[in-house]
């Protein structure tokens, strides 16, 4: 057993052996670089989505423009002030500074993990580009609550979306993610336009006069969908600050970050928080108001922008889709050593496409989104634990990597007895994940400090 | 060198792609290009920017990509000038409806149907605005002494009726008086409402361009009674109905059950009218009429259904358009006997019922719940009011605790039509109650005069079906809340506090704290459910491509 771990770590190491080394000076990157690359990133398909379920949710206007405002200010700071200076201070990606902090084994259990939360976002990715294509075949999206398909035709049209999504990941990931660069803005303007178009419909009248009236009487009325539950001010805020929280405060943004001049390059950050998570996800709110609340990406770009809506919803799905797909398939390279990439994308490429079928992760996206964050949340603790407390409480660092552990079963344990604890919280999903942080980041300290004097 | 300032242009013109995208869209908002336009506009922008940015990124084909951009440009305004053009070329447009009947336009009624020809004759004294508020029409301008009874309203000049003459003060006080005429009659059940609010009221010619009217007691909402007005010659008003003669854009030039033919007034004092002639077609199924539109027969069609919307989406060269409208779609309670006389009862009901899982069931996507008594087009409407939670518990208990802790049986009148779901509506209200313990007889009435009359004569049983059509709050309030007048549609619900407030609105002429005084009077209205509040309907219409910039008016009428 300790043999095929030690062969699949050294596999592991082998494929991530290029960012292996901390980034020299020559290597660092501009702000304007970063300003670029958060704008990028975060107006993506999913924006559709969230923007939307806040309205089906009953969120009040008041309640989500300043929950927004605040939660992505969190995140810009959480950013800033956790992942940032990390990175910053060690020149590593989370990978290389976790083998160090937990060993290569529990690394591997967290690659291992991340591959499969990436290939179900992969999967709500292609469900979200179906109901654009299915919009041109008459084919309905399935209703909300829907955790099976609902008709033949839903999932040929997600087979067949995930077969070519897939095909093109193995055919040509470095072209499609030039693609997804141009992509990006255009997307941005699906949105803002898409809003604007859509708010006559809603009545505004030109002069905008009466936009705040329509807005919380016709698009963020506080009146839940049938089944939907109702949200609020702390639902939306929570909910801003977690939507990234594997990336800041889970450190996996470590991998950007190494190439900041600065931890104060964390505030560019906000160049993808406010335009993707706020004006975005406030976009995708109007629209779907726009088309009667019903939770289908499709109708809502094509009534908005028309056919060139359509196709911002299937390049969305599909350039989200595909990094994501190809960080499953790098990721499940671990375990499958000796396996070409193409086939390692393929076996990911065909799970997230038996998974876009089912609309249940599609249309349950935000509950994903929070346990997605709330599962690697844990090993961010881990690492701010070991980086920042271990020195000041005099506790030695880095103890795995010095002694040679595989599995640093104290940072393990944490994680596991994190994720039960905060899965037990009585609280609502949103907010488990600030105490489970708390408890992770604790009690790793407190575990390793009592190993230290034994 | 040359190289690099090309690839520099290439990068500038995909950034004016995306630029022509958002200003399409802008543009489109402003309503200075239709829909067609702006999406084929976003679509050629969209073009070109991933022509352009795609062979900057992969290099080496950015005089491809200035050759498609260059094709693009010139395909883009000739495709704007063309659909931009064709609205404005068309000199006739044809609209279906379920009804093209005028009647007579000084009958109280609130169909959108009827309205939108009467306002397409007529002009009143005032008329409203987009966003509701009053501006001048047929009165140039107008004032109110302090006392909120003393209106003073001054005509504008040059305005003339469709047979030549001219505007007067007489055609004004003339028209108002056939308006309060007991013998006009009224659409069902609305017979003598007017002349309950201004039966005591003074109505004077000053001079022959100025008017006055002095109510009986403070009515600061007045306008809202004048904007329904009709005003017409006095010298015609005796051939009405039959003889149509107003002052609006249009002039009636052919009038049968089944058409209505308006023609441009050449003399009318405002903007032109935009077509030359609108011809209107009656048609009662709404199938045929989403048949009409999608075989070019009709330019717009109005109350568009399930079915009907369905065949119109995606379809190209007609959309849709909808509008949330102002009708509050309830159930009314006996607050005088029975039950509901206990304001626990009525708030259980309230809290018993589902009201989103109602819509979803009854009038899909096609309704949106309510928060009270009146809709976001009212003044004095609060979005901060709560709507009532689904809570069968909570109603359970109020049950209980207003004595019926095993429940209790009611019985509600239906009509058959208006609201047409009224038979499902009640069925799933019915379905609901049933879990909290409350048990609904419900009784259907197929005569809609004849149930409306009912209503009116208040022999309902412990609840009716009914929808609350005015826009203005203030007759809302007098003619279904308000206890000291019991007016038409009120059912026996009391509330000294309720009807203190509406006699200090009407005194309060600033619209602010009147608003807020309205806004008090809703939160006690929602508290104390006199009614079970359900939803406003959506309305909504299939356009072709002649009208692809038509969007609906805040008021939902008809007027091109």
């Amino acid at each position: 057993m300790s043999e095929r771990i030690t062969r699949l770590t050294a596999a592991m190491d082998r494929l991530y052996e290029y960012d292996r080394e901390p980034v020299s000076p020559d290597k660092l990157q501009s702000g304007g670089k970063f300003a670029g690359l958060f704008a990028g990133e975060h107006v993506a398909a999913t924006e559709f989505v969230i923007g939307a379920f806040f309205v089906l949710h009953g969120v009040g206007a008041r309640d989500l423009v300043l929950g927004l405002l605040i939660g992505n200010l969190l995140a810009v700071l959480s950013w800033t002030f956790i992942c940032a200076p990390i990175a910053v201070r060690t020149r590593l990606t989370l990978y290389w500074y976790l083998r160090k902090i937990a060993g290569p084994g529990v690394t591997l259990v967290y690659n291992v993990a991340n591959a499969l939360l990436y290939c179900v976002l992969a999967g709500a990715m292609i469900s979200v580009s179906a109901t654009a294509v299915g919009l041109l075949f008459g084919i309905p999206v399935p209703a909300l609550g829907s955790v099976l398909p609902a008709n033949v035709g839903w999932v040929l049209i997600t087979l067949t979306l995930g077969a070519a999504f897939t095909a093109m990941a193995i055919l040509g990931f470095s072209k499609l993610s030039r693609f997804a660069e141009v992509v990006s803005p255009w997307i941005f303007v699906v949105f803002v336009a898409g809003a604007l178009a859509a708010l006559p419909r809603l009545g505004v009248t030109p002069d905008l006069s009466n936009l705040w009236e329509v807005a919380t009487t016709e698009i963020w009325n506080g009146v839940a969908a049938a089944g939907q539950e109702k949200f609020g001010f702390w639902h939306v805020l929570s909910f801003a600050w977690f939507c990234n929280l594997a990336m800041h405060v889970g450190l996996s943004d470590m991998a950007l970050f190494r190439y900041a001049r600065k931890w104060t390059y964390g505030f560019y950050s906000a160049f993808g928080m406010f335009p993707g998570h706020m004006l975005a996800w406030l976009a995708s709110g109007v629209m779907v108001a726009a088309i009667g609340r019903e939770m289908h990406p499709g109708l809502m770009a094509y009534e908005a922008v028309g056919v060139a809506g359509l196709a911002g919803v299937l390049f969305a799905g599909w350039t989200t889709a595909n990094p994501t797909l190809y960080r499953a398939g790098l990721a499940l390279q671990t375990v499958t050593p000796g396996w070409p990439r193409w086939k390692v994308t393929l076996v990911a490429g065909a799970a997230t496409t038996v998974l876009a079928a089912f609309p249940v992760f599609f249309l349950k996206l935000l509950d994903y989104v929070a346990i997605y964050g709330l599962v690697l949340m844990p090993v961010g603790a881990i690492v701010f634990a070991e980086h920042w407390l271990f020195p000041l409480l005099k506790i030695e660092q880095y103890r795995a990597e010095k002694r040679g552990w595989t599995f640093n079963v104290t940072a393990l344990a944490v994680w596991l007895g994190t994720l039960a604890a905060v899965f037990a919280l009585p609280i609502h999903l949103y907010f488990r994940w600030l105490p489970g942080w708390g408890i992770a980041a604790g009690s790793y300290t407190l575990l390793m400090a009592v190993r230290r004097s034994r | 060198m040359k190289r690099s300032l090309l690839a520099r242009l290439t990068g500038a013109l995909a950034l004016v792609s995306l630029a022509l995208c958002l200003a399409a869209a802008l543009l489109y908002f402003l309503g200075r290009i239709p829909e067609a336009t702006y999406k084929l506009a976003f679509l050629l922008g969209s073009i070109g920017w991933f022509v352009l940015a795609i062979g900057r990124k992969l290099g080496g084909k950015a005089g491809g990509s200035l050759l498609l951009l260059v094709a693009t440009s010139l395909i883009l305004p000739a495709g704007c000038r063309r659909d931009a053009a064709s609205p404005e070329e068309t000199k006739m447009i044809t609209v279906w409806q379920s009804s093209v009947e005028l009647g007579d336009p000084h009958i109280c009624s609130d169909s959108v149907n009827r309205l939108s020809l009467v306002f397409s004759v007529y002009e009143a004294l005032v008329k409203r605005d987009a966003a509701g508020a009053y501006r001048p029409s047929l009165a140039e301008r107008w004032s109110v002494d302090a006392d909120a009874r003393t209106w003073t309203f001054t005509l504008r000049e040059g305005v003339r009726f469709h047979d030549g003459t001219s505007l007067g003060a007489d055609d004004v006080v003339a028209s108002l008086g056939r308006v309060l005429d007991p013998a006009i009659g009224g659409a069902f059940g609305t017979q003598g409402v007017y002349l309950s609010y201004l039966g005591d009221a003074e109505i004077a010619k000053v001079d022959d361009r100025t008017v006055r009217i002095v109510t009986a007691e403070p009515m600061a909402d007045l306008l809202d009674l004048l904007v329904a007005m009709p005003v017409g010659p006095a010298g015609a008003l005796d051939r009405l109905p039959g003889e149509y003669v107003g002052s609006g854009p249009y002039r009636i030039s052919k009038r049968s059950a089944r058409e209505t033919v308006l023609e441009a007034f050449a003399g009318y004092w405002g903007e032109a009218p935009r077509f030359e002639t609108v011809r209107w077609v009656a048609e009662e199924s709404a199938a045929a009429r989403a048949d009409a539109l999608l075989e070019g027969r009709a330019d717009i069609v109005a109350g568009l259904e399930a079915e009907g919307r369905a065949r119109i989406a995606g379809r190209p060269g007609v959309s849709l358009r909808d509008w949330k409208s102002g009708l509050c779609v309830i159930f009314m309670l006996d607050c005088s006997e029975g039950p509901c006389r206990d304001r626990r009862v009525r708030r259980a009901l309230n809290y018993a019922l589902d009201v989103p899982a109602i819509i979803d069931r009854v009038v899909p996507g096609a309704a949106t719940p309510l928060n009270g008594y009146l809709t976001p087009l009212h003044f004095g409407y609060d979005p901060a009011t709560p709507a009532y939670s689904h809570d069968p518990d909570k109603a359970r208990r109020l049950l209980a605790e207003a004595g019926y802790p095993n429940g209790l049986k009611l019985v509600f009148d239906i009509p058959s039509v208006m609201p047409d779901e009224a038979p499902r509506l009640a069925a799933v209200m019915a379905e609901q109650l049933a879990g909290s313990g409350v048990s609904v007889e419900i009784v259907r009435h197929e005569d809609r005069a004849a149930y409306s009359e009912m209503v009116r004569s208040k022999d309902i049983h412990d609840a009716c079906c009914f929808d609350s059509s005015p826009r203005s709050t203030f007759r809302v309030l007098r003619e279904k809340i308000q206890s000291t007048l019991r007016g038409p549609w009120w059912q026996g619900y009391e509330s000294e506090a309720v009807n203190a407030l509406i006699a200090q609105a009407q005194a309060t002429l600033d619209d602010g704290e009147r608003q807020a005084v309205y806004r008090r009077i809703y939160a006690l209205v929602r508290d104390d459910a006199p009614w079970i509040f359900l939803y406003r309907p959506t309305e909504f219409w299939g356009v072709g491509p002649a009208l692809a910039d038509w969007r609906p008016r805040s008021d939902g009428l008809l007027i091109f």
